[in-house]
């Protein structure tokens, strides 16, 4: 075969073509040919990104199935309802650590051991907590129901028996601010305004915790106080970043795609993290995160989001943070505390990596550094930190999390 | 010599290879609709439906099918402009949905005027 060129035409020709005929094969031919197999290319690259963004559901993250417990929470009747309520309560990595076993007239609530975050809440603090605010959800869903719920505590031997609640008719069905708001409770990981929160509204979180027994509150409201408690809580993330056993541990809490999302219904998520949605669009585009990847953006937001637009941290103090007990009654005020911030339009972030470095120091023997560190910036404050949240007026709101729905934690 | 080497039988459009892509495109655009909230849903699937359309009606009407373009990627990818995903496809869409449009075009006038 020969190829010659056609001068001034700027034209090959190509001979001997199989049909015999002559076959023109101009230049700008070949050109289209390029281009078209360019952007063919191009094509199926968008079809990648296309199957990748239909199977994440990129264009509204929560219409599975894992988000329906949000929507249909008040569709139940009776006990059930209660559970359905419970199951949305704040909790740690959402491991959701809880299993109930509901009849007409009782619910027993269990923890479950293994839906741990392992070394990173290694005394268990956090996940007696979470089953506190479960606890306190399942209590403001009784009265909408017509039931009055009466609790005991650790009821049996079982340490996983965490309480028992005796459900009686009531004839009083008020439905209060704070069960009204138990469907739109969500972590706000996102950036808050630099606008401080409205003293009346800090004043309701207060009162809270004052009709609380045995529990006070310090609040870090000035810039000083701010940057000195958002400098800890970044040294808390960077030492749970550099401890191998804690990142893994806190790692295995994340579904990176929907299809683990949609059949584990619980864990931590891309669009979990309160980002815009242009930059969690992208994060669902891009292939999974790695471990390190994620320890390096969570260390980032903490540093440059968490912290730096943090209007104030609060700090639950206690007498005895190892008391199961309190660490109940901890979580149950903790979730009415977030519940009470959603209620007044604020949002709220549970901040615990301070907590979690204590605990893992404790359990590991190395030198409380960060207890210290804690213990100085406190004061000398009637108590001891149980856990720490920060609040502030939202840029955006706070996105759902996926949850186990009712028939999944309860026989 | 004939840089167009279409055969009259296949010259429904100017460019069959790149018509298609468009298709594709207006087909990624509706999948990618399936899941949406109810006005990018909406948007989506009549704007893809029309983007797939568009090449194959141009050697008819350019203006129509130029406006079925247009509308379909543009109302759409608007409202989901932050998914990234709806503003690439529309770009690339109206990119050789363009090119389609042209090159029917010039194909229509080398045969109006022959």
């Amino acid at each position: 075969m020969a190829i010659r060129r056609k001068g001034a035409a700027r034209a090959m020709t190509i001979d001997n073509d199989p049909n015999g005929a002559e076959t023109n094969f101009s230049r700008r031919r070949l050109l289209h040919l390029l281009g078209g197999g360019f952007l063919t290319v191009v094509v199926a690259g968008i079809g990648v990104e296309t199957y990748n963004g239909f199977t994440n559901k990129i264009m509204n993250y929560s219409s599975g199935h894992a988000y329906d417990p949000w929507r249909d929470w008040q569709s139940q009747s009776g006990p059930l309802a209660l559970v359905a309520a419970a199951i949305l309560a704040a909790n740690p990595h959402n491991t959701q650590p809880w299993r109930f076993q509901v009849t007409s007239h009782q619910i027993d609530l269990f923890s479950v051991p293994s839906r741990t975050t392992g070394s990173t809440d290694p005394l268990d603090r956090e996940q007696m907590i979470g089953l506190g605010a479960a606890l306190e959800n399942l209590s403001l869903a009784a009265p909408p129901q017509g039931l009055n719920a009466e609790i005991t505590p650790f009821p049996s031997s079982d340490p996983t028996h965490v309480a028992r609640i005796d459900l009686t008719s009531s004839t009083s069905n008020p439905s209060g601010a704070l069960y009204d708001v138990i469907g739109k409770r969500h972590s706000n990981r996102g950036p808050y305004d630099s606008s401080p929160v409205d003293a009346a509204k800090v004043a309701h979180l207060q009162a809270q915790v004052d009709a609380t027994d045995g529990f006070t509150i310090k609040w870090f409201t000035s810039v000083p106080e701010r940057l000195a408690m958002g400098k800890l809580m970044i040294d808390a993330a960077q030492a749970l970043v550099n401890d191998t056993n804690q990142s893994i541990d806190g790692f295995r809490w994340f579904r990176s795609s929907e299809s683990a999302i949609e059949s584990h219904r619980d864990g931590l998520t891309d669009w979990g993290q309160d980002l815009s949605d242009l930059i969690s669009s992208g994060a669902v585009l891009l292939p999974p995160t790695s471990r390190h990847a994620g320890d390096e953006f969570w260390l980032g937001q903490t540093r440059n989001v968490h912290t730096k637009t943090a209007a104030a941290y609060g700090v639950l103090l206690v007498d005895d943070p190892a008391s199961l007990l309190t660490r109940l009654n901890g979580g149950r005020l903790l979730e009415r505390l977030h519940l009470t911030a959603v209620s007044d339009g604020v949002a709220f972030q549970h901040m615990n990596q301070i907590t979690e470095r204590i605990d893992r120091d404790d359990t590991t023997g190395a030198l409380p550094t960060m207890k210290h560190r804690f213990n100085d910036l406190l004061g000398s404050p009637p108590g001891q930190p149980l856990v720490s949240f920060r609040i502030g007026n939202p840029v955006r709101a706070g996105r759902m999390s996926p949850r186990r729905p009712v028939a999944w934690v309860s026989a | 010599m004939k840089d167009v080497l279409l055969t009259d039988g296949a010259a429904v459009t100017g460019h069959p290879w790149m018509a298609t892509l468009v298709s594709v495109l207006g087909l990624y655009q509706v999948i990618l609709s399936l899941h949406a909230g109810s006005a990018i849903m909406v948007s989506g699937i009549i704007g893809g439906i029309l983007v797939a359309a568009s090449p194959w009606v141009m050697h008819r009407s350019t203006t129509l099918g130029a406006a079925m373009l247009v509308v379909g990627t543009l109302v759409w990818a608007t409202l989901a402009w932050w998914s990234i995903i709806a503003p690439l496809t529309a770009i690339v869409a109206l990119g050789i949905g363009g090119y389609v449009l042209l090159q029917t075009r010039a194909l229509t006038r080398q045969r109006s005027s022959a």
